[in-house]
C-alpha cells in the first residue's frame, strides 16, 4: 500500500516521458491523485487505538549490510504523509498553466513527490536516505531551470550545497551507528539505545538542522523560497521544511534520548534564536515572498522548540507535558504546511497577475478582489494563531508542553508570537486595505481552478482548528 | 573453457577486423559489434553459472614448466564483475564509435587486441601469464591514442606508455621476488612457481620480505589505477584518446591496475598489506580529495571527467586498504560502478556532445540545456549517478567502502572524515560543472549560432546510454546481484590472512 503510494508518481513520471508533452500535466495530476487517494484511504483505515506501526511492509534487501525494505505508518508520520499527499495534486493544479518545457517540469515535480512520500514512510536508513536525496535533486533543477531572476542559479546551488553538507554529515553519522549496532533500521536502533560520541550526534543533527532550517544554517532558505517557481515554493515551505522536523521526531527523539536530554537546552536556545531572528528578519522585509520565507523560518522553529521540550525532564507534573509537546509538534507541522503553502500560492498569484512582489506595491486589494482577500486573510490568521484555526491549536499545545518544563524559554518565545502578529498584520494592511491602487483596479479575482486549490486548505485549517481531536487521535499513542 | 572464449573471440575479432578492407567500414562495425556482444554474452553466462567463492572454469596447460610457468586461467567472484564491465564497455564503445570511418579496420584491430589483453589479465591465474596480458594491453593503447587521438596525442600516448612500463617494471621486480622467496606454508620448501593458485593456496612469502615486496607490486599496479602522485597519465591519456579508447581507459584499463593491487599485492602478500594499509588509505584519501579539487578547476570538459576518474578510483584504493570483507566488496563494486559510469561520461562528452558542439571548452558552451535538452538531461543524470546519488551503483559501492572503513581496525576515524570531505567536493564540482556546461551563457564572443538546436541522439547512442545507465541503476538497486559473487571469493582471500 505505502509502496504503491510512494511509487505512483514515479510511474507517472515514466508515462510523462513516453506520452506527448501536452499530456504531461494530466498524467502528473493523475499520479498525485492516486497517491492522495491511497493516503486518505489509509488514514481512514488507520486504527487509532492500536499501538505501533500499521500498514507495515518489510522485505530483505541487502542482507550483507543488514538493509531491509521497511515502511510503515504510525502517529508520527500519518499527518505529514497526508499533508504531502494533499499538497501534491494541489501543486500540480497550481502549475496547470505552466508552459515552459512542461515535460521536464512535471517529471521533476513527480520525482519530488516520490522523494517526499518515501522520506515520510521509510523506516530503514538506506532507502530513507535514497528518498531524502531524491527530494533534494528535483527542487535544485526546478529552481535552476524554472525559477525567477538570475539569482536563481546561486539560490539553487546554495540550497543544494547546504543540504548536501548536512546529508553527508548525517550519512557518516549513520555509518558509525551501523558499525556499532549492525543495523540501519530506525525501530531497531531505537530499541537498542545506542550511546555515541557528541561528534556523531552532531553529525546526524546537522542534516536535520539544515533542512528545518535553524539558525545559523538558514541562509539558503529565503533566496531559495523567493526564486523558486510558486508551486515549488509551496512544497519547499509546506512539506520540505517538515522533513527536518519529522527527522527530529523519527530519529533524534527515539534513537538518542540520552543525548537529547543532554543537549535539549542548547537545542531550545537555537530554536528560540531562530524564532526571534526569523521574526526580526520578517519585520524588516518588504518583499512578500521573502517575508513569508522568514515567517516560515519562525513558525517551523516552534516545532523544534517542542522537540527540545521532549528532552527535558517532566516529573512531578499533573499533565503529560511530553505528550502535549509532541502532539503539538505533529499538529504544527500539519497546520503550518497548509497555511504556508496556501500563502505562498496566493502571493505567487499576485506576482503572476501584476509582476510585483513588494509589500508596498499594492493597496486596497480587498475591494478589488474580495474572494482573494478573504482567503488571504484566513490563511494569515491561521499563521498568526487565531483560535478556531489549525495554527492556534498546534501552537497552544506546543506552548503548554514547553511551558511545563521550560517556562523561561517559552515566555521568551512568545515575543516571537508578538512580532509575528506585527509583520503579518502589516502585510495585510498594506496589501489589502486603504485606497485601491489604480494600477491594479482591473486585477481578476480567484478563478474556479484557483478556488479549487485553496478550498481544501481552508477546510482543513478550520477542521483542525475547531476539532483538533480528529487529527490528534492519530498521535495519541506515540510513546 | 567458457571464459577463455572471451580472450579467443577478442583476438580473432582483432584479426578479422584488421584483415577487412578499410573501405568496408559499415561491415566492420557490425562485425565489431558482434564480437563485442559475444564477449559480453560469454561474461554473462559465466556470471550466471557461478556460485561459491572458489575459482571456476579452470584451464591448465604447461607452458614453461622449468620456470614454474603455466597457462592457467579461470575466474572467481572478484574477476566476474570486471569481466562483465569489460563486456559492457566493449559493446558500448563500438556503439559510440558507430560513425567512425578513418581506418576503421585498424582501429577495431587495436581495439579488440586491447580488450583481449584486458580479458586475459582478469582471467589469468598465473603471475607470468597475467603479466604478459598486462603488457599486451599496453601496445594497442599507444596506437589507439597516437593515431586516432585528438590534440597532443603523441605526447599523451607516449606518457601513457612510459607510465605503464614504469609500473610494469616495479611489478616485474616484485613478481620475481615472490617467485624466489615463496615457500610452502607447511613444509617450508621453496615453491618456485608463478601459479597464483599454488601461491595462494599453499604458498607463503616470508613476513619480512612481504614488507618490501608489497609496495613494489602495489605501487606498480596502482600507477595504472591512477594513484596519486602517479595519476597524471590518466587525464592526459583520457583526453587525447578517441572516445572508444577513453571509455576503455577509464572503464577498464584503470581497473586492471586496481585488480592487480587486489589480486596480486593483497592476495599474495597479506602481511605486507596489513603493514602498509594505513598508508594506502592516506594516499586514497588524497586521490579522492585532490582529484575532486583539480576537477573543479578544469575548463576542458574531458579533463573534468578525467580527474573525476582519479577521484573515484581513490574509493577503490580506500576499499582495498580496509582489508575487511565489506570494504573490499565495496572496492570491487566501485570498480564495476566506475567502469560503467566513467565510460558513459566519456562517451557523452567525447562523442555525443563533442560531435555536435565541436568544442569541449566549458566557456564556449552556450545554454546547452535549451539547445540539446535530451542529451543534457542524460548527462546530468549520469553525472548525478557518478556523484553518488542513492539509487545508482556509485552510492552503494561508496557506502560499502565507507562502512568497511569504519569497521576497519587499522584505519582511524579521520580517514572516514576525509572521505566525507571528498564526497562533498564531488557534489560541489559536479554541480558547478553541470552549471558551466549546460546552463551558463557563453562568455566568449558569439559566433552567431546561439539559437541553433542540436540534433537529438542517434539510435546507437541511445542504446549505449541505456545499457550503461541501466546497469548502474540495476546494481544500485540490486547490489546483491554482484555482491553475492564478490563476497564469498573475498572471504576465501581473507581467510588466508595471518592474524594481526
Amino acid at each position: 500500500m505505502i509502496t504503491a503510494l510512494t511509487l505512483a508518481p514515479v510511474v507517472a513520471a515514466l508515462l510523462i516521458l513516453a506520452l506527448p508533452e501536452a499530456r504531461a500535466r494530466a498524467v502528473a495530476l493523475a499520479g498525485a491523485l492516486v497517491s492522495l487517494t491511497l493516503a486518505v484511504w489509509m488514514l481512514v483505515q488507520f486504527d487509532v487505538d492500536a499501538d505501533g506501526l500499521q500498514f507495515r511492509e518489510k522485505a530483505t534487501w541487502i542482507p550483507a549490510l543488514g538493509i531491509d525494505y521497511f515502511v510503515g505508518l504510525d502517529g508520527t508520520n500519518a499527518l505529514v504523509l497526508l499533508l504531502s499527499a494533499l499538497l501534491a495534486p494541489l501543486v500540480v493544479l497550481a502549475s496547470w498553466q505552466h508552459t515552459d518545457r512542461p515535460r521536464t517540469y512535471f517529471v521533476l515535480l513527480s520525482l519530488l513527490f516520490t522523494g517526499l512520500f518515501g522520506t515520510f514512510t521509510a523506516l530503514n536508513f538506506f532507502h530513507w536516505f535514497l528518498y531524502w536525496e531524491l527530494a533534494l535533486v528535483p527542487p535544485f533543477f526546478l529552481i535552476k531551470l524554472f525559477g525567477k531572476g538570475e539569482e536563481r542559479h546561486s539560490a539553487a546551488l546554495n540550497f543544494f550545497l547546504f543540504t548536501v553538507l548536512g546529508s553527508v554529515a548525517m550519512l557518516l553519522g549513520f555509518l558509525f551507528l551501523h558499525r556499532e549496532t549492525g543495523t540501519f533500521d530506525f525501530i531497531e536502533l531505537a530499541e537498542k539505545g545506542v550511546t555515541v560520541s557528541p561528534l556523531i550526534f552532531c553529525a546526524i543533527l546537522a542534516g536535520l538542522w539544515v533542512k528545518v532550517p535553524l539558525a545559523p544554517l538558514h541562509i539558503w532558505q529565503a533566496p531559495a523560497y523567493a526564486t523558486a517557481p510558486t508551486p515549488v515554493a509551496m512544497l519547499l515551505t509546506g512539506v520540505m521544511s517538515k522533513m527536518g522536523v519529522y527527522g527530529f521526531l523519527r530519529l533524534i527523539v527515539p534513537i538518542f534520548p540520552g543525548q537529547l536530554r543532554q543537549y535539549a537546552g542548547v537545542l531550545m536556545a537555537f530554536a528560540l534564536v531562530t524564532i526571534l531572528w526569523g521574526a526580526f528578519l520578517a519585520l524588516r522585509q518588504s518583499n512578500l515572498k521573502r517575508l513569508l520565507a522568514f515567517s516560515s523560518l519562525n513558525h517551523v522553529a516552534y516545532c523544534v522548540l517542542g522537540v527540545g521540550a521532549l528532552g527535558l525532564a517532566a516529573d512531578g507534573l499533573k499533565v503529560d507535558a511530553h505528550a502535549l509537546a509532541k502532539q503539538g509538534v505533529i499538529l504544527q507541522m500539519f497546520a503550518h504546511g497548509l497555511a504556508a503553502a496556501g500563502l505562498f500560492y496566493l502571493v505567487g498569484l499576485l506576482e503572476d497577475r501584476t509582476g510585483l512582489r513588494g509589500r508596498d506595491d499594492f493597496g486596497g486589494l480587498s475591494s478589488v478582489t474580495p474572494r482573494f482577500a478573504a482567503v488571504f486573510f484566513i490563511l494569515t490568521f491561521c499563521s498568526l494563531g487565531l483560535p478556531f484555526m489549525a495554527g492556534f491549536a498546534a501552537e497552544f499545545l506546543i506552548f503548554s508542553g514547553t511551558f511545563a518544563v521550560a517556562p523561561g524559554v517559552t515566555v521568551a518565545a512568545t515575543l516571537g508570537l508578538l512580532a509575528t502578529a506585527v509583520f503579518l498584520l502589516t502585510m495585510l494592511q498594506r496589501v489589502f486595505t486603504g485606497p485601491a491602487n489604480e494600477r491594479h483596479k482591473s486585477m481578476p479575482d480567484l478563478s474556479w481552478r484557483e478556488t479549487l486549490i485553496v478550498v481544501p486548505l481552508l477546510v482543513l485549517v478550520f477542521w483542525a482548528g475547531i476539532s483538533p481531536k480528529t487529527w490528534l487521535m492519530f498521535s495519541q499513542l506515540i510513546p | 573453457m567458457t571464459a577463455l572464449l572471451t580472450i579467443i573471440l577478442s583476438f580473432i575479432g582483432a584479426l578479422v577486423c584488421g584483415l577487412m578492407p578499410s573501405s568496408a567500414h559499415r561491415r566492420i562495425r557490425w562485425v565489431a559489434l558482434a564480437v563485442a556482444a559475444a564477449g559480453l554474452a560469454v561474461s554473462m553466462v559465466c556470471c550466471l553459472n557461478y556460485s561459491g567463492g572458489d575459482f571456476a572454469d579452470l584451464v591448465k596447460a604447461d607452458w614453461i614448466p622449468s620456470l614454474g610457468i603455466g597457462f592457467i586461467t579461470g575466474y572467481d567472484g572478484i574477476s566476474l564483475p570486471l569481466l562483465l564491465v569489460t563486456g559492457l564497455v566493449a559493446v558500448c564503445g563500438v556503439l559510440f564509435s558507430w560513425t567512425l570511418e578513418t581506418r576503421a579496420n585498424q582501429f577495431y584491430a587495436f581495439y579488440f587486441a586491447l580488450i583481449g589483453g584486458v580479458y586475459g589479465v582478469f582471467l589469468s591465474l598465473d603471475l607470468f601469464l597475467l603479466f604478459v596480458f598486462y603488457e599486451i594491453a599496453v601496445v594497442p593503447k599507444y596506437f589507439l591514442i597516437a593515431i586516432w587521438g585528438g590534440a597532443r596525442r603523441q605526447f599523451a600516448a607516449m606518457k601513457l606508455v612510459l607510465y605503464s612500463f614504469g609500473g610494469s617494471a616495479l611489478v616485474l621486480l616484485g613478481m620475481l621476488a615472490v617467485f624466489f622467496l615463496a615457500q610452502d606454508a607447511t613444509s617450508g620448501k621453496a615453491l618456485e612457481t608463478f601459479s597464483l593458485l599454488d601461491l595462494q593456496q599453499h604458498g607463503e612469502v616470508p613476513r619480512e620480505a612481504q614488507q618490501w615486496i608489497f609496495p613494489l607490486i602495489f605501487v606498480g599496479f596502482a600507477i595504472m589505477a591512477g594513484m596519486w602522485p602517479f595519476h597524471t597519465w590518466a587525464p592526459t591519456g583520457h583526453v587525447a584518446a578517441p572516445t572508444a579508447a577513453s571509455m576503455l581507459l577509464a572503464g577498464v584499463v584503470m581497473k586492471l591496475g586496481a585488480y592487480g593491487c587486489l589480486r596480486v599485492a593483497v592476495g599474495l602478500l597479506p602481511a605486507g598489506a596489513q603493514a602498509w594499509a594505513p598508508w594506502v588509505a592516506v594516499v586514497a584519501i588524497i586521490n579522492i580529495v585532490y582529484g575532486a579539487l583539480v576537477a573543479l578547476k578544469q575548463d576542458d570538459f574531458k579533463y573534468v571527467i578525467g580527474y573525476s576518474s582519479v577521484s573515484h578510483m581513490g574509493f577503490v584504493l580506500l576499499g582495498i586498504a580496509t582489508l575487511n570483507l565489506t570494504g573490499m566488496t565495496g572496492a570491487v563494486l566501485q570498480m564495476f560502478s566506475h567502469g560503467v559510469i566513467g565510460a558513459l561520461l566519456f562517451a557523452l562528452v567525447g562523442t555525443v556532445i563533442y560531435s555536435r558542439t565541436k568544442t569541449r571548452m566549458l566557456d564556449e558552451l552556450h545554454r546547452l540545456i535549451d539547445r540539446m535538452p535530451g542529451i543534457a538531461w542524460v548527462f546530468i543524470v549520469a553525472s548525478l549517478a557518478s556523484m553518488g546519488l542513492p539509487g545508482f551503483s556509485g552510492f552503494i559501492s561508496e557506502l560499502y567502502v565507507l562502512i568497511g572503513t569504519w569497521e576497519s581496525e587499522s584505519l582511524s576515524g579521520w580517514i572516514v572524515g576525509g572521505a566525507g570531505l571528498g564526497i562533498l567536493l564531488t557534489f560541489g564540482y559536479t554541480l558547478v560543472k553541470i552549471h558551466e556546461a549546460f546552463f551558463r551563457e557563453r562568455k566568449t564572443s558569439d559566433p552567431g549560432d546561439a539559437e541553433i538546436s542540436y540534433p537529438a541522439m542517434t539510435l546507437p547512442e541511445k542504446i549505449g546510454v541505456a545499457i550503461l545507465l541501466g546497469s548502474a541503476l540495476l546494481i544500485g538497486l540490486c547490489p546483491w546481484l554482484l555482491t553475492d559473487k564478490i563476497s564469498p571469493s573475498l572471504e576465501l582471500m581473507l581467510e588466508r590472512f595471518p592474524p594481526n
